[in-house]
């Protein structure tokens, strides 16, 4: 019996971005598990690439639920430079809260199937008012991935003890 | 390092298969995790699991979607417990999360993830009415096959 989650790199207080390089291909999945604070006001919007690939390959749809509103909502997105992945806490969030964020990259190594995503995010914006999130997303690009970029919106920067884990999951 | 997360099996859809089975599953973990990279041969629908071969009206399900617009709602007493969405379009992922599986006194309850990126987004969260421990899962969609090159993938979780 082996053991198949493996903890491959963690980050810290990483600035603008949590970058991954050199991602090794002897995995089946990948999974990232975050822990973030950013820059932004209410909520900080966050965004993920592969590769370093800015070409318009990346699509998503998400559902969304907030403490206040009855229903919830959600939206889509087609042909974007990068992939929308949910909210780390913002600075109008009360202080010493965290988003948590779990990103799944199925056959993140393969050489002949388009990327697919799935992201789980909880986050909190301002007078306590705490957000649900989940994506699915799709890279449409047939090339192994060896690096992950997160970064937040509008040049905005993560703050300190903003942590980012990298796992990957082996297939017998 | 303890072992506490690890592939229990492994298998993939090589001919448009109609069904997928995990059988004889190990008894010694906790929880149990499927990942699932699929997709369907016909149209788009959801996809259905079977434990242990029961299809009395033991299952249930509440899900909160987005395709167009958002909203949710449940299905109850069916005869299979009803996944996220799987698409001839493209392919898909999906994380099923099956807990205390191996326990003999309580029903199950399976939280899953999943999508087709193009059409819907679900967070569906599950119940199987049954104290007995799972043993087989079998998977299959309600329109369609599993498309050739679906893969599919049981993960064991143990509790320290």
């Amino acid at each position: 019996m082996s053991f198949t989650y493996t903890a491959i790199q963690t980050l810290d207080s990483p600035g603008s971005s949590f970058e991954f390089t050199n991602i090794p291909s002897t995995y089946t999945d990948l999974r990232l598990h975050l822990s973030i604070d950013g820059s932004g006001y209410n909520a900080t919007d966050c965004y993920l690439r592969f590769n370093g690939s800015t070409a318009a390959n990346y699509s998503v749809r998400y559902v969304w639920k907030d403490g206040s509103s009855a229903s919830g909502s959600g939206g889509n997105a087609t042909a974007q430079s990068a992939m929308f992945i949910g909210y780390a806490t913002g600075t109008n969030t009360a202080a010493n809260i965290f988003a948590t964020m779990n990103i799944h990259i199925s056959e993140y190594a393969s050489t002949t199937k388009n990327k697919y995503v799935l992201t789980e995010n909880a986050t909190e914006a301002a007078n306590n008012d705490q957000w649900l999130t989940m994506f699915t997303g799709k890279w449409a690009d047939t090339s192994a991935i060896t690096s992950i970029s997160i970064f937040p919106a509008s040049s905005g920067t993560f703050t300190s003890n903003s942590t980012a884990t990298l796992y990957g999951i082996l297939k017998a | 390092m303890p072992v506490t997360y690890d592939n229990l099996a492994s298998t993939s859809s090589t001919n448009n298969n109609t069904t997928v089975s995990f059988t004889n599953i190990n008894q010694n973990f906790t929880d149990l995790v499927l990942m699932i990279n699929a997709k369907n041969t016909s149209g788009t629908n959801n996809g259905q699991i079977v434990f242990n071969s029961d299809t009395s009206a033991n299952y249930s399900g509440v899900y909160l979607q987005f395709s167009s617009t958002a909203g949710g709602d449940r299905v109850t007493n069916t005869t299979n417990l009803y996944t996220p969405e799987f698409s001839s379009g493209d392919f898909s992922s999906c994380v099923v999360n099956i807990m205390n599986y191996s326990n003999n006194q309580y029903d199950k309850t399976v939280i899953q993830r999943g999508g087709e990126v193009s059409e819907r987004t679900a967070l569906w969260v599950n119940t199987w009415r049954s104290p007995l421990p799972i043993t087989r899962i079998d998977l299959s969609t309600f329109g369609g096959n599993w498309a050739t090159g679906s893969t599919f993938a049981l993960y064991g979780i143990k509790a320290a």
